[in-house]
């Protein structure tokens, strides 16, 4: 009964929109430009990741600052296996993945007994905990210098290996999408909702509504790491050389403003907010030379900054509001859950 | 109007941004070497400097008439002291700006990542990396013509030995990249030269109070110091360690030589006994006697930076200067026709590899194809500072 | 273990406390009035280290150096408000604090074009001399560091108890329809919560830079410190994020020196999070809500 409801509303809502960028990701290879594929890829990265983040937070109204932590798990432990065990890359995605949803489960448990403002400063405290751990157990991360020769994944030759990176990582970004897309509208995604604090919905309503919460916090902080640790996986397979700086608060930032700026209210957010920060960073790196020639470091800072602030006060519940109205479809699968 | 507005070059952000990356254009009139550097992020104070002398050199080589008569093209990009950053920016000088080889003067970790790039694309890449840790590691495309550990840490610790006496050392090491590479050489290379190195302290990049690690240090029986830092804790350090009382011989790594840290602290660096830091030719050539074969090509260059940009030249803006005048010299030997780019790049990568006896600034260089590093004379110095000015202690050519 | 080591060790863990427990003092002031965490705290303590080298330099001495420095943060902070958080009062709170997060950027961005980025220093307030005491030495600067923090403190406890203005900020954190309707304008405490902040940060910061070197890009890890103080000591008293500074600093300082070699920063954390997780609200808060 519930799986052909959901079915349903996916294939009358969200199937259109899912063709639409299957069929711009189709096409994109055969622009046959190098730069854009990598560009691409890249944002595929980072929705993933900052997919993780928002079922986290847009459904179960909790802050993690320390996805950056399950995408450092998922690299160093599949570059880990693969380099010093010799196990297969595929494999090791697999290991990887799994090993980092238990940590988070563990995680999740001690953490989540806890809510509002001190979670997020808990995964702040773990991600630094975290980086400074990789940087110092030298004899197994590289430390600081990092480590190099991370084994490509295999891919049967039959294309460049960026391509073939390009088609893996957005298999995955669509898989997850739908997947998620169908989390929201599950018996389970209601009770998320039912337990995020921001919506009006607490965990008194929840409890009598027969839901352990616990169960389900922990369970969507795994879900959200397994996100981000296959991501990181691939992503060591892809760069080849990881170090742990990439791994630090900095990037939990970055993926906290990606998932704002896009929406909180649906998945399709992640993919929205990560093309808009990647495309902004990139334009900014093409036109502010030709205002300042030299260096120009500085002024991307201010503009980046610039644009943060414009996006967030001219369009509080990011750029999903926007996308809405264009497709017109509307998305009557999930609903505004952050309150403008 | 506003909303609309927004929404509008919100689209025609991501449009442009797709665009961007589209545009090709191949000029065969000029050479291309692509350039990384940090001009934000913490590693921007190496960035920055290392980017002006790149500067200066193109302009000069451009001035004399080019490289066999064609004019260098210096493509720039930030990588904002990230490793991701780096990796895109080398993927997009590669395949966009179509250059013959490009460098990348990032800090150590960072211009790791340009390895895999360079040796997957096919293009000469030159990592800015001290470290001697990656030097079997740099594959067919990689080069690394700058320094090692190796080969600088005898001269501190020769010094410390043969004027001093010291024979006890202790190590105030920083928590990164360069801090690993010192803590692997120091102990490696200070058993074979007759010390031991009875402590070891780390630091934060960031850290501000050194005092509980230049405490254990001062309980630990060291006769010296060895500060390895690229920030300003390792200054700081030398100040702390003079205010609390601790007289134990300091040498340090080149960042504490910076006329930037002599200028707030210099007292603390002339306190008995005076701190001993690592610096380049460049820097002091002044004092250099006028029978140094390199003395005339840093005058020469301390003159030109001077004169654009008003203010002396530092050891960083040397190696981003040494770079350009590398892969110059490669392209030069080469002479690639651009318009078939492979070809190009692949005898870019050949000359690279039968560099002979360059001299640069921070070493002379002999490469061969399986040594990407090739540096056969070290040109570190040791300085102190004397009122307030910096004053040549030791030059290698005096250690032997 | 040598006593005066451990002397040692404890007066770099006070110092280092006084400045987490400042910055924490500044994100107090804005998070209990407005319930915004301000994530520019760190560009205020840069801006008053900046703004305080700059100004000595061009010959002004040093009190008016600093009142001035001072007072241009403030503005700098009634600008981060008035212009950035109040036309989007209406938005979430975790919008307010990502607009703090862009308006630090571009502070930094700034900072970076008018200041580049050379590390710049001071010599210690009026040239206190260090002190040296069984073993241990303390440095000239650190005396100003503590004793500004306590009159930060002690001024702003006073000024809570016993100001109405003091008053006024405190009914708008625990009760904003309850002001309202009293007549205190939530927006006026708002802004000046803004301001309060941002001077007291001006102030840690000009205080530090002869102990610490200041640069454009020290804003956000100070940020982060502050951030972590505020949270061990629970964000809801002053008190608590001064415990929450000095537990924070004293960690560092003694991990730094009774710890081997590089771990010191985890070690440290990862006591604190432990705090987090049994003291979940905080060492010394006592009300129920974070």
């Amino acid at each position: 009964m519930e799986i052909s409801k959901v079915v349903e509303i996916l294939k009358r809502q969200q199937s259109t929109k899912i063709l639409l960028l299957l069929c711009i990701l189709f096409f994109m290879p055969l622009l046959n430009n190098l730069y854009l594929n990598t560009i691409v890829i890249s944002i595929g990265f980072y929705s993933i990741v900052t997919m993780g983040f928002i079922l986290l937070m847009g459904f179960a109204g909790q802050i993690s600052l320390g996805q950056a932590i399950f995408f450092g798990l998922g690299a160093y432990i599949s570059g880990i296996l693969a380099v010093k065990y010799d196990i297969s890359p595929w494999l090791t995605l697999v290991l990887a993945t799994v090993t980092t949803g238990c940590i988070a489960m563990l995680l999740g448990r001690a953490i989540f007994r806890l809510r509002g403002l001190i979670v997020g400063g808990i995964t702040l405290a773990l991600n630094l905990v975290f980086f400074n751990l990789v940087q110092s157990m030298s004899g197994i991360t590289g430390g600081a210098t990092g480590m190099m020769n991370i084994p490509q994944l295999p891919s049967g030759g039959f294309m460049s290996y960026s391509l073939f990176i390009y088609y893996v990582v957005w298999l995955s970004v669509i898989l997850l999408l739908v997947f998620s897309l169908n989390l929201v509208n599950s018996r389970v995604g209601r009770a998320l909702k039912a337990m995020n604090l921001f919506s009006g919905g607490s965990d008194v309503t929840a409890q009598v509504m027969g839901i352990n919460i616990m169960k389900y916090k922990a369970g969507i902080f795994a879900v959200s790491a397994m996100f981000a640790s296959l991501a990181g996986s691939i992503y060591a397979h892809y760069i080849s050389c990881i170090e742990p700086a990439t791994f630090g608060v900095s990037y939990s930032v970055m993926i906290a403003i990606m998932a704002i700026l896009g929406g909180l209210s649906s998945p399709w957010g992640a993919l929205l907010g990560a093309a808009l920060i990647v495309g902004i960073t990139e334009l900014l790196r093409e036109i502010i030379p030709l205002f300042t020639g030299g260096t120009t470091g500085a002024y991307e800072l201010i503009a980046y900054g610039f644009i943060l602030m414009a996006t967030l006060r001219y369009l509080p519940s990011g750029m999903i509001s926007v996308f809405n109205r264009l497709t017109k479809l509307g998305d009557k699968s999930s609903t505004e859950v952050i309150s403008p | 109007m506003i909303k609309r507005v927004i929404i509008v070059s919100m689209v025609a952000v991501l449009v442009l941004g797709a665009l961007a990356g589209c545009s090709t254009s191949s000029q065969p009139t000029s050479y291309k070497v692509g350039m990384i550097a940090a001009q934000t992020g913490p590693y921007s104070a190496l960035g920055l400097p290392a980017l002006e002398g790149m500067q200066v050199i193109a302009e000069e080589i451009n001035k004399a008439g080019g490289i066999n008569g064609v004019p260098l093209e210096l493509i720039v990009y930030d990588d904002k002291s990230s490793s991701t950053e780096t990796v895109l920016a080398a993927k997009k000088l590669i395949e966009v700006d179509k250059v013959l080889a490009f460098g990348c003067s990032s800090a150590t970790g960072l211009s790791h990542g340009i390895v895999p790039v360079a040796n997957d694309m096919e293009t000469p890449g030159i990592p800015m990396s001290g470290t001697g840790l990656i030097n079997d590691q740099l594959g067919k495309w990689a080069f690394k013509p700058i320094s090692s550990e190796a080969d600088y840490i005898p001269l501190p610790l020769g010094y410390l030995k043969n004027d001093h006496g010291v024979t006890k050392l202790a190590g105030l090491m920083e928590n990164s990249g360069y801090g690993e590479g010192g803590d692997h050489y120091l102990k490696e290379v200070a058993p074979g030269m007759g010390m031991t190195i009875v402590e070891m302290q780390y630091f934060d990049p960031t850290a501000t109070d050194m005092t509980p690690q230049l405490t254990n240090i001062k309980n630990s029986g060291a006769e010296a110091i060895f500060i390895w830092g690229s920030g300003p804790a390792g200054a700081l350090a030398i100040k702390q360690a003079r205010e609390m009382g601790i007289n134990l011989y300091i040498v340090t790594t080149p960042a504490q030589a910076s006329p930037n840290y002599i200028e707030e602290f210099g007292d603390f660096y002339e306190a008995e006994p005076p701190a001993v830091c690592l610096d380049s030719k460049l820097t002091m050539w002044r004092q250099l006697p006028d029978t140094d074969p390199d003395k005339q090509m840093c005058q020469q260059f301390d003159e030109l930076y001077t004169a654009k940009y008003g203010y002396s030249p530092s050891m960083w803006a040397a190696i981003g200067a040494q770079m350009v005048q590398f892969i110059a010299d490669g392209i030069e030997r080469a002479n690639p026709d651009p318009s078939n780019l492979a070809e190009a790049r692949d005898a870019v990568r050949i000359a690279f590899e039968s560099t002979e006896n360059l001299s640069q600034f921070m070493g002379t260089y002999t490469l061969s194809p399986t040594d990407h590093y090739g540096r056969i004379i070290p040109k570190e110095v040791l300085i102190i500072v004397k009122n307030g000015e910096k004053v040549l202690e030791k030059t290698y050519e005096q250690l032997q | 273990m040598n006593p005066s080591a451990l002397l040692q060790f404890l007066i770099s863990g006070m110092n280092l406390g006084c400045i987490y427990a400042a910055i924490g003092l500044g994100l107090f002031v804005v998070y209990s009035v407005t319930r915004v965490l301000n994530l520019a705290q760190g560009e205020f303590v840069m801006l008053g280290g900046m703004l305080t080298v700059s100004l000595l330099r061009m010959g002004i001495p040093l009190l008016p150096t600093l009142l001035l420095a001072v007072v241009i943060t403030a503005f700098v902070g009634a600008f981060l408000y008035q212009v950035i958080i109040y036309p989007a009062r209406n938005s979430s709170g975790s919008t307010h604090v990502f607009l703090t997060a862009g308006f630090a950027f571009s502070l930094e961005g700034i900072a970076l074009l008018v200041w580049g980025w050379g590390d710049r220093g001071l010599p210690n307030f009026l040239n206190s001399p260090n002190i040296h005491l069984w073993g241990a030495t303390i440095f000239g600067q650190t005396p100003w560091i503590v004793v500004s923090t306590l009159i930060m403190v002690i001024g702003l406890f006073l000024f809570y108890s016993r100001t109405i203005q003091g008053k006024a900020l405190r009914a708008c954190a625990d009760q904003p329809l309850g002001a309202r309707i009293v007549g205190i304008s939530t927006e006026k405490m708002a802004l000046f919560s803004f301001m309060l902040a941002a001077a007291l940060g001006a102030i840690s910061g000009a205080v530090i830079t002869p102990l610490t070197m200041t640069s454009y890009g020290v804003g956000l890890p100070l940020t982060v410190k502050g951030m972590l103080a505020a949270f061990i000591g629970g964000l809801n008293k002053a008190e608590g994020v001064i415990v929450g500074g000095i537990v924070l600093g004293l960690a560092e300082a003694m991990s730094a020196g009774l710890m081997p070699s590089g771990y010191y920063e985890v070690i440290a954390l990862s006591a604190l999070i432990l705090v987090f997780l049994c003291r979940p609200r905080g060492l010394v808060t006592t009300q129920s809500e974070v």
